[in-house]
């Protein structure tokens, strides 16, 4: 029986998560004892579970957990951990709405989130879950949430940037991995947020209070906030949290089916051509690379199989979770990341935030219409191409954009064409080596190739 | 007599955001060392006698309004009995 403790588990006194023979497992330490019972006997814990906003567990043999364990429990299992900087706007909106409506529940429980991490959030069949089940404290009458700084900076100054000044400032959060501090948050955004209650209060002043207090202590003792008065927080955060707007428009990605050369024909075939080679691989997950807004994601997701759609676009992205939440399709999961600069391994020690690599590999890659934009639109030689594909999956279906193809010809209309190799034979070469071709056909009506791959190697999981 | 008590509770929000405002002028890059939790409990003081007091109003409404209507009665019987 082997134990190893999660690198990213080590802050919370309260338990830490491990793996016992590759299963997740939670310890939890006496430390935790009162406060675990009054979450299972105030009812909190059946509550959360049948809201759908707290991972349902199972309590199981403490063995292989130290010797201090109070209680070991086995959390439904997230298949993929994302994380806030890869959320689209309305992902992260409503991962915090989910942590509101956790909170407000919690106090009428007689409990309070101690915790009101994003990175405590995952989706789970589409949804915002809780993922800390040691996040809930005992409520005391008169203490200030103790959380509510953790809350402002993982979620409503994000969020405020976000939908007030550019949608990209999403990206602070990969350098403030305890979220954005206030402070800059209220110099970076417009000064008309000020005139909007929930943001003056919850973040202009709150930073200027943190300004005027840096020197000066408040102690919880001193600082008390009513019941009535925290009910009031939660709910005047949950107004400013939803009247946060974004809506994409006028991206070059957002509208890119519309713009493609395909006709409806071609996008037809390619679909079904698709939907074969995945029927070959029978994959259990797939990472659909440069998914767009999900037109290929769901000939994955139909058949029933787990899908991370990534783009760089986070317009594209938006559209695409909307469009999922819309029809509550749980499979998919769409994600924003820049293949060219992928989530990379972060935190205490490179290890409380994987990578995407680490995060992998999936059974099946598919990589439509991306090559070009990688091969040109990058400078990424093929070979270099290959041997990333390697690392990602097991099986990988891939197209091939010729140079003829009008997409490439406008995208070396504006440059000069330094890419003597992007031809389809060095393209099979270059992934010789790394892939067992399985089948390869011509896409009807275009100039394109879509080609089925086995890994040589495959990865382990 | 309850318009003005109506008035007065609807105006507190705008005069604490005045308040909140003023707070705000003086809000510049902290470069020294930050005890955010300091300045979070201190502003949630503020602001649950904001939105805390509209909570309240929301929750014994009836109550107020009862009662605020009894003594108008009461005011206004005098007058009816002359």
């Amino acid at each position: 029986m082997s134990s190893e403790v999660v690198p990213s588990s080590f802050r919370d006194p309260s338990g830490f998560l491990f793996r016992r023979d590759g299963i997740l497992l939670r310890q939890i330490n006496p430390s935790y004892r009162e406060e675990y019972e009054l979450l299972r006997s105030s009812g909190l814990y059946d509550r959360l579970v049948e809201m759908h906003l707290l991972t349902p567990h199972t309590e199981i043999d403490a063995a292989g957990a130290t010797d201090t364990a109070y209680k070991v429990i086995q959390p439904e299992i997230v298949p993929f951990i994302s994380y806030p900087y890869e959320w689209s706007f309305s992902q992260l909106q409503d991962a915090a709405l989910a942590t509101l409506r956790a909170q407000r529940q919690a106090l009428e429980n007689g409990m309070v989130l101690k915790d009101a991490s994003a990175y405590n959030i995952q989706f789970q069949r589409g949804r915002p879950l809780l993922i800390d089940t040691l996040s809930f404290a005992r409520y005391q009458e008169g203490e200030p949430w103790v959380a509510y700084r953790q809350f402002c900076q993982h979620f409503l100054a994000p969020l405020a940037l976000m939908a007030h000044r550019d949608v990209r400032l999403s990206q602070l959060l990969r350098v403030h991995l305890d979220g954005i501090p206030l402070d800059l948050a209220a110099r970076t955004l417009p000064w008309r947020t000020r005139l909007q209650p929930g943001l003056l209060m919850h973040l202009h002043a709150h930073a200027a209070s943190q300004k005027r207090h840096q020197s000066r202590r408040t102690s919880k003792r001193r600082a008390r906030v009513g019941r009535h008065a925290m009910r009031g927080i939660v709910g005047s955060l949950e107004g400013a949290i939803s009247r946060l707007r974004w809506r994409p428009s006028g991206t070059a990605w957002a509208d890119y089916y519309s713009e493609t050369n395909y006709s409806d024909a071609a996008l037809e075939e390619k679909r079904k051509l698709v939907g074969r080679f995945l029927d070959a691989a029978q994959p259990r997950s797939v990472w659909d690379l440069g998914a767009n807004t999900g037109l290929f994601s769901r000939e994955a997701s139909q058949r029933g199989i787990r899908t991370i759609a990534i783009d760089a676009d986070p317009a594209a992205v938006e559209l695409h979770y909307l469009d999922v939440r819309k029809r509550g399709d749980g499979n998919i999961l769409p994600l924003c990341i820049d293949l060219t600069n992928p989530s990379s391994s972060m935190g205490w020690e490179h290890e409380e935030r994987d990578s995407l690599l680490a995060r992998g590999p999936a059974d099946c890659v598919l990589a439509l219409a991306l090559v070009h934009h990688l091969a040109i639109g990058n400078n990424v030689p093929l070979p270099k191409l290959a041997s990333f594909f390697a690392r990602t999956c097991r099986s990988l279906v891939i197209e091939f954009v010729p140079k003829e193809d009008s997409q490439v010809e406008r995208m070396l209309a504006t440059r000069a064409d330094v890419f003597p190799d992007y031809r389809q034979d060095v393209f099979e070469e270059s992934f010789a080596p790394h892939f067992t071709l399985v089948a390869a056909e011509k896409v009807p009506g275009t100039a394109r190739t879509l080609f089925h791959m086995r890994a040589a190697s495959c990865p382990e999981a | 007599m309850n318009v003005q008590w109506v008035g007065l509770l609807r105006a507190w929000p705008r005069v604490v955001s005045l308040a909140a405002i003023a707070l705000c002028a003086g809000a510049t890059n902290a470069h020294a060392y930050i005890d955010p939790g300091s300045g979070s409990y201190a502003i949630q003081v503020l602001i649950g006698l904001v939105v805390g007091a509209g909570v309240a109003v929301k929750m014994y409404w009836h109550r107020i309004t009862a009662f605020l209507a009894s003594r108008n009665a009461k005011a206004e019987k005098p007058t009816n009995d002359e």
